[in-house]
């Protein structure tokens, strides 16, 4: 119980901390902030099937996130950005969105097929150097993938679905009703996917997840695919991943290779970490949580620095993230909302 | 041939320059507690291993209940009925003694993501029978108390119970038990003696490697000895408790 009441405290304190020091704008500056805690929060739900249930150290979710954008922007109607080229056709988005999801899942499969049988350590360097090599691939194919230039003009086909009741509400607080549409499908999503992991975790297949984070070869003892277990746990937290992708790249409204870099990865296994990993809410708490630091680190930067540009803050950025990191790996290793006697130390 | 639940013919395997396990003939005949001791590095658990299809053999064939498994991955040998401890006891220690029994009862079936997704009535049902059969067990080896305390709470005597208990959760034809005495106090090991012959007797073939002699000369209808790779005897206690290549093998490990 005590955990929530943290939890619920870290929250107001976040949100007060918002609106105070946004006089003008704390509506707008919330909304930005809640659309990417929402983004990275699905995005570290994905991870925590795969470390938090099964022990798989994924470091390339930002290649599962990067498929899933890439896959549904280029089947709906789109332009790429050097050339302009216009392709104004497309499938309806929510197929897109599906064939999006699906496309991460099997980018998993692919990568999980060799890599599943080995220990985790392997996973770990072959994620990493997966989600590199898909970077560059979008990167260098120029021609599908608008290369450097990315793909932009895609959003339509979300921003059209948009009610007006969300339009008319953004317009009388001063938000953008582009993002707050996006952020509240993300919201919805990460509810309706934390509903069935929650019947998932509790299942015979969740147990046995969580059998084989715990002892591979007990599991093969007992009769069980230890290696179609860990396949399965990989394709969905990808597919969670995939389409976490997507929202980011909705938001912010153009798809490009940077987008997807390795310090994404890396800032969602922060925002897991600081929630708790292992628990079913704790991914998307610790992700608001970051959000509001990447948030603060602004005005500490202001406070450090007389006009900061953005190499001095991005530079504090890192520093915060990696001091409340140790801080929390020091003090409360098992986050906010994860169980001290689920605390994973060692990793198979 | 027809008698025998296992059969191994000139089982192979190598590390390096050391012949690790070089067996030409061992089978198990229906209903036996049988023993496998040996000094040190005498290649018991990896014969085990290699049996269980835990480590693939260089050459030689196995076979169990009539079929040749010498290929067979080790997650479907257990399927068929052959189930193994480890020397190094290994529960699933971040989940409860109930859960660890839960895991190793559950059906196949069950386990399928979409089951579990879907959990129909006769998944629900399926788990709540299991739980007579959990119950039954704990209670058998006295684990009862226990059932919520997570796995890595237990003793290292306990846990050996809870490996075995697992175990029986998959009505195993035959029981591998590596070194199922070892670090338990004497009393334990009284207790668990008796729990293994009384397996035995309710139909359960016992294969098991163990350092206690005593132990295992009264336990056992069969005792087969291997050092350096190779089985150097075979047959009931007293004949092998007076065999000369048994007492060699012996003294030489100890007097090293």
């Amino acid at each position: 119980m005590k955990k929530y009441i943290i939890a619920f405290f870290l929250l107001a304190i976040s949100f007060m901390y918002i609106f105070l020091s946004n006089e003008t704008g704390g509506a707008r500056v919330f909304v930005n902030l809640m659309t990417f805690a929402g983004i990275y929060g699905l995005a570290a739900i994905g991870i925590n099937v795969h470390f938090g249930w099964t022990g798989l150290l994924n470091f390339g979710h930002a290649a599962f996130m990067g498929i899933g954008a890439y896959t549904t922007v280029l089947l709906i109607p789109h332009s790429l950005g050097r050339e302009g080229v216009v392709i104004s056709s497309g499938l309806p988005l929510p197929i897109a969105i599906l064939v999006g999801i699906v496309a991460a899942a099997l980018l998993g499969l692919l990568l999980g097929l060799p890599t599943l049988r080995l220990r985790g350590d392997y996973l770990a360097i072959v994620t990493i150097a997966a989600a590199e090599i898909f970077r560059l691939l979008v990167r260098d194919f120029e021609n599908l993938t608008g290369g450097v230039y990315g793909i932009i003009q895609f959003s339509d086909s979300l921003q059209n679905s948009r009610p007006d009741f969300i339009t008319r509400f953004s317009e009388s607080y001063d938000i953008s009703p582009a993002q707050f549409w996006v952020g509240m499908l993300t919201w919805i999503s990460i509810i309706v996917i934390l509903l069935i992991l929650s019947r998932l975790k509790k299942s015979p297949w969740g147990r046995a997840l969580r059998a084989v984070r715990e002892d591979e070869d007990a599991v093969r003892a007992l009769g069980k695919n230890a290696v179609l277990l860990k396949l399965q746990s990989f394709m969905l937290g990808a597919a969670i991943g995939g389409l976490s992708g997507i929202f980011l790249v909705f938001n912010y409204g153009t798809v490009q290779a940077s987008t997807f870099v390795p310090v994404l990865t890396f800032y969602v296994w922060a925002a897991l970490i600081l929630g708790g990993v292992g628990s079913l809410g704790g991914p998307a708490l610790g992700a608001v949580i970051f959000w509001v630091i990447i948030a603060s680190t602004d005005s500490i930067s202001r406070f450090l620095f007389e006009s900061p540009d953005g190499q001095q803050l991005a530079g504090v950025r890192f520093v915060i993230v990696g001091l409340l990191i140790m801080f929390f790996m020091i003090f409360r290793p098992s986050g906010i909302l994860g169980k001290k006697e689920e605390l994973l130390l060692d990793v198979k | 041939m027809s008698n025998n639940l296992l059969s191994v013919r000139s089982l192979k395997k190598r590390f390096g320059g050391l012949e690790a396990v070089n067996v030409d003939k061992f089978d198990l005949n229906k209903n036996e507690i049988t023993s496998l001791i040996g000094p040190n590095g005498a290649g018991k658990t990896t014969f085990f291993d290699l049996i269980t299809r835990f480590q693939n053999s260089d050459s030689g064939s196995i076979s169990f209940d009539g079929k040749n498994v010498t290929s067979l991955n080790s997650y479907k040998l257990a399927r068929l009925g052959m189930v193994r401890t480890f020397q190094l006891t290994r529960v699933f220690d971040r989940m409860s003694v109930y859960e660890n029994m839960q895991f190793a009862g559950s059906s196949i079936n069950n386990e399928g993501f979409l089951n579990s997704l879907i959990q129909s009535s006769s998944l629900k049902n399926q788990e709540k029978l299991l739980t007579e059969k959990i119950n039954e067990t704990l209670e058998l080896l006295n684990l009862s108390e226990m059932k919520n305390a997570y796995a890595r709470e237990l003793s290292g005597g306990q846990k050996k119970l809870l490996e075995l208990g697992r175990s029986l959760m998959k009505s195993p034809k035959i029981l591998l038990l590596d070194e199922p005495l070892a670090g338990v106090n004497p009393k334990l090991s009284e207790q668990l003696l008796e729990i293994i012959s009384n397996l035995n007797k309710n139909g359960i073939n016992i294969l098991m490697v163990e350092h206690n002699i005593d132990a295992v000369m009264k336990i056992s209808e069969r005792v087969v000895v291997m050092a350096e790779g190779k089985i150097i005897s075979d047959g009931k206690p007293d004949f092998v408790r007076s065999d000369k290549n048994v007492i060699e093998a012996y003294l030489g490990s100890s007097d090293e």
